[in-house]
């Protein structure tokens, strides 16, 4: 296993001043893929001195791959047609590639140390994708933004970390829970600031000014990833800490919880007044991820499954709505409510597509997003029968929202700005829609892969 | 298999989705006689839909997207009733809702597009009751109703009849109704007269074991509310196709009022007859509107008697299976109705409701028919031709439903035929009563001569009880601004502004010079070599 590992890591030293090491980078990574698929339900198993898995591991590591090959492919654009802005012999390609890696890795180390290190590692390549290939002078503010708002959070992580590697003396995840060094420290406000972090990544309300900046002034590659992937650090680091820590339910997770979800219900009704697409977009992310947040924090188990399902099926599914907005920023140079509108008469067939995805944005039956959404308010439900009406009325705003937003982009008569002559359509977006659809659609038949 | 259906044997097939869960998630497909007999009839209306619709949408350039929405439509129908367990049904429920959204906002204009937000609003309404009830189940571990505490098997019935009322259009929901009236009439045909809105009485019907008294009572009231709120309603309404609407929301109001005296099967019989007779009007007055140019409004219209005979014969024949005329098609069920309501247990005030709510039925039918038919010489077309084969094929195929299909049904299957004693006394008594004061009522409109107090009940009653205005304008404008107001003041201000930017350009910016500053002077350097000097030694 470490062998695969050094492997990939010198071809990709070596292949560094080449021209194509982005494609070499995909390689390795799903090499790393197949070598973890092995491993049964609900047991960490490490597979070597770096390298630990479980099941909701692989299901990360799954997405983050396919994350990155729907941006790729929709973002062809960049890539191909001479637009190529080269950083000393880097594309988009690479960055994106680069982030690839680095989540990939992110999600399949078992220590700390490494954990933390990858945790960081992945916003360098999103901070340059953002500064080169986005489109607006806006976009510096943004990317700082980014850059301050998570790394100031870790910080007291990191620190939390290094006392906890001087005191149990191994920083290793599985060794350090058996051995029970958690098991002396009270967790409750300590817990609260080592969280702090990943409840910034996964934006909870109150902390999540920088996510719909940064959507908004990120090229296409650079949101799809950011939705897809690195929002999904924040849960899973959460899932790692709440596993390893051993922290009981106590009035500060419930206090947690609470903000989270009715800042969901918030940020749900907030959607509903946007006016560009692509802030309307990263508002549900928020909506969404507080959901899985909260039904996280009941200490269920059937909260967890339902907390790493939302966290799937929204990866897949959010950067597919990204690259719709994408495509009606291509013919109207505009990402405004105001002026790309009307699609419905003139490409159908791109209409239906946005249908289907805002329908299932919404949690339409039988799809995955439907069963994580469904049994989100039952792992609310079951703890208090108020967070259960507000998970309700989440649902309910989620709907409002993904039915305005279709309606807004679809209904009425064409824009003006639409309707250019030879106008040509590709159909990339259409490709990686059909892919992302057919994932949420047959995740149905195989649910126990996804409930983990 | 046929004759195991009909000896009341039933077909289930079960698949298992998931075994981590602790809840069964599993999609069960039940055929027995009900599931049978609606999906036969659903196919049968939606089959005559589609060929009504051949001529009704034809000069249409999109009609190949319309036939594939209406397939979606019926599939999802189907899933409905042939897979009654509940994530299955939810399968068919989001399903019908999200397709009826798209069916509704098919001409794409600004009003249908108000139309279509507050049609799957409303139905967002029931689904999320669905999945709290959903939620509910899993929470106690089992979808069946035997580790049932009290509370919870109590809400768990609320939620359930929250979730069909919103489907059937039931007060407090049932703005949405007439207003979905935008789609084009083949629609109007399918969704909004067997379809959807029977959608939630199958749902009661199959999953009636759950409701407890409480429930019943509440929905026995709401139902008789709004079987009064349509009839009132309809006898002001203008547009003819509301005017059907509304005539659907009484009889499913009649539907759900048997359902809540635990006449299920009855129900179930008023469903399926309903569903025939009713989408042969709307058929009918899709092929007035078409022949009279696309104009709704009746005070346009009128005379379709000598200019259309064969259409107009048949909505004479729908109006009297609705107003229940002996031996049409829906007296029969509706006598069953009408003796349920007699002879179970039910309190006086409901049963003079009811019988008002007859009376307005007959009222609202004749004055259609008199709107429609009779030559008003309003309308300049003086001559209509129907020779469209698309047209008098679909008529030809559901003429029976206006006749013959309960006299069918009845003959095939025992359990649609029940007796009911009436002590004759009492009923004569206050029949003779409640005609009685009918008829002062309508002689006190009729002899008003007080403006002020006429053009509150026109309003009043145009507007639905004022229902459609408040569901309609008033809370989406209020939840608008208020979310506007919030994203000014809290989302821009304190969020992004204050913290956002004053702050953390503060810690980055301001504080970091100041700090630098402090420090990085002559004796800040001194100390700070002291210091790390001190914790070296100390540390080895």
């Amino acid at each position: 296993m470490s062998c695969v590992l050094m492997l990939s890591v010198s071809c990709i030293l070596w292949g560094l001043g080449m021209n194509e090491v982005g494609w070499l980078i995909m390689v390795c990574a799903v090499a790393l893929l197949v070598v973890m698929m092995d491993c049964p339900f609900n047991f960490y198993i490490l597979k070597s001195e770096w390298l630990g898995v479980d099941e909701m591991s692989v299901l990360m590591v799954l997405l983050c791959l396919l994350v990155s090959m729907m941006s790729l492919v929709s973002s062809t654009k960049e890539v191909k047609n001479g637009f190529v802005v080269l950083m000393s012999g880097w594309s988009v390609v690479e960055m994106v590639m680069f982030i690839c890696l680095g989540s990939v890795l992110f999600f399949s180390v078992c220590s700390w140390m490494d954990f933390f290190f990858f945790f960081e590692f992945s916003l360098v390549p999103t901070f340059f994708l953002i500064l080169k290939w986005g489109y607006q002078p806006e976009r510096l503010q943004a990317a700082v933004f980014m850059l301050l708002y998570t790394v100031g959070s870790s910080l007291p992580l990191l620190m939390s970390l290094i006392y906890f590697w001087s005191n149990i003396k191994s920083d290793n995840m599985l060794l350090s829970k058996m051995v029970g060094g958690w098991k002396d420290f009270n967790m409750n406000w300590p817990w609260l600031i080592m969280s702090l972090s990943f409840l910034v990544k996964l934006p909870v309300y109150g902390a999540h000014a920088w996510l719909p900046k940064a959507h908004v002034e990120a090229p296409l590659s650079g949101s799809m990833l950011l939705a897809g992937v690195l929002l999904k650090f924040g849960g899973y680091g959460l899932i790692r800490l709440m596993w390893f820590s051993e922290v009981t339910n106590s009035t500060i997770v419930l206090f947690v919880l609470v903000f989270s979800l009715w800042g969901g219900v918030l940020s749900s009704g907030v959607c509903s007044c946007q006016s560009d697409l692509k802030s309307l977009i990263a508002y549900s992310s928020i909506g969404h991820m507080a959901l899985s947040l909260s039904v996280l924090l009941s200490f269920y188990s059937v909260g967890k499954m339902a907390c790493v399902c939302v966290l799937y099926s929204h990866g897949i599914c959010s950067p597919i709505l990204f690259s719709l907005a994408a495509n009606s920023y291509e013919f109207c140079q505009s990402r405004s409510i105001m002026l790309s509108k009307g699609i419905s008469r003139i490409f159908p067939i791109i209409s239906g597509v946005w249908f289907f995805f805002c329908i299932l944005n919404m949690g339409f039956p039988p799809s995955l997003n439907f069963f994580s959404e469904v049994y989100s308010v039952g792992g609310l439900l079951s703890l208090q029968w108020l967070l259960g009406l507000m998970g309700g009325l989440m649902c309910l705003m989620t709907g409002a929202y993904c039915l305005i937003l279709y309606s807004l982009v679809n209904h009425g008569v064409v824009s003006s700005m639409v309707f250019k002559p030879g106008l040509n359509l590709s159909y990339r977006y259409l490709v990686s829609s059909v892919f992302g659809g057919v994932l949420l659609l047959g995740g149905t038949l195989c649910l126990d892969m996804f409930f983990v | 298999m046929v004759a195991g259906v009909f000896n009341g044997g039933a077909l289930v097939l079960e698949w298992e989705l998931s075994e981590k869960l602790f809840v069964e998630t599993s999609f069960c497909l039940v055929l027995d006689w009900i599931s049978c007999l609606f999906s036969m009839s659903v196919l049968y209306i939606s089959g005559c839909v589609c060929v009504f619709s051949g001529f009704y949408l034809s000069h249409d350039k999109f009609l190949e997207k319309f036939f594939v929405l209406l397939k979606l439509f019926v599939v999802s129908m189907v899933v409905l009733v042939l897979f009654p367990s509940y994530l299955g049904l939810m399968v068919g429920w989001d399903g019908l809702g999200v397709i009826s959204f798209l069916l509704v906002i098919y001409y794409l204009s600004s009003c249908s597009l108000s139309s279509g937000m507050i049609t799957v609003l409303s139905n967002r309404v029931g689904d999320v009751c669905f999945i709290l009830a959903i939620s509910l189940m899993s929470s106690s571990l089992s979808f069946g109703m035997w580790g049932e505490s009290f509370v919870s098997g109590f809400v768990l019935g609320i939620f359930l009849m929250m979730g069909s009322m919103t489907k059937s259009a039931q007060v407090p929901f049932s703005a949405w109704l007439p207003e979905a009236m935008s789609a084009p009439t083949p629609v109007s045909s399918l969704v909004h007269s067997s379809t959807l809105v029977t959608a939630g009485v199958y749902v009661l019907i199959r999953f009636s074991a759950y409701l407890s008294e409480f429930e019943m009572y509440m929905l026995s009231i709401s139902s008789m509310v709004t079987m009064l709120l349509a009839g009132s309603s309809a006898c002001m309404e203008s547009d003819l196709k509301k005017v059907v609407a509304l005539s659907t929301l009484s009889q499913v109001g009649m539907m759900m009022f048997a359902i809540s005296l635990g006449a299920n099967v009855i129900a179930f019989f008023h469903l399926l007859v309903h569903a025939f007779f009713k989408a042969l009007m709307f058929m009918c007055m899709g092929g007035v509107i078409y022949y009279s140019g696309s104009c709704q409004d009746s005070r346009f219209l009128g005379g379709v008697w000598n200019k259309l005979p064969f259409t107009s014969c048949l909505f004479l024949f729908s109006n009297f299976s609705l107003m229940g005329f002996p031996f049409f098609s829906g007296f029969y069920s509706k006598e069953l109705i009408v003796g349920a309501a007699l002879s179970l247990n039910v309190g006086l005030m409901a049963v003079v409701l009811f019988f008002m709510c007859l009376a307005f039925t007959i009222s609202y039918s004749f004055r259609t028919l008199n709107l429609v038919m009779q030559d008003m010489s309003v309308f300049s077309l003086k001559f209509y031709s129907m020779e469209n084969g698309y047209y008098l094929s679909s008529l030809l195929l559901m003429m029976n439903g206006a006749i013959s299909t309960s006299l069918i049904m009845q003959s095939i299957l025992k359990e649609f035929s029940t007796v009911s004693f009436v002590n004759p006394s009492v009923f004569y008594s206050v029949l003779l009563l409640l005609v009685m004061f009918f008829f002062n009522l309508v002689l006190l409109f009729n002899c008003l001569s007080k403006k002020s107090f006429m053009s509150l009940t026109k309003n009043f009653l145009k507007s639905m009880w004022f229902l459609s205005i408040i569901s309609g304008n008033f809370i989406s404008s209020k939840l608008l601004m208020m979310i506007s107001s919030y994203i000014v003041y809290v989302e821009m201000g304190w969020i992004r502004a204050f913290i956002g930017s004053k702050v953390i350009n503060s810690i980055s910016m301001v504080f970091r010079n100041k700090i630098w500053e402090m420090n990085m002077n002559f004796f800040g350097v001194i100390l700070f070599v002291f210091l790390s000097v001190f914790l070296i030694l100390k540390v080895f």
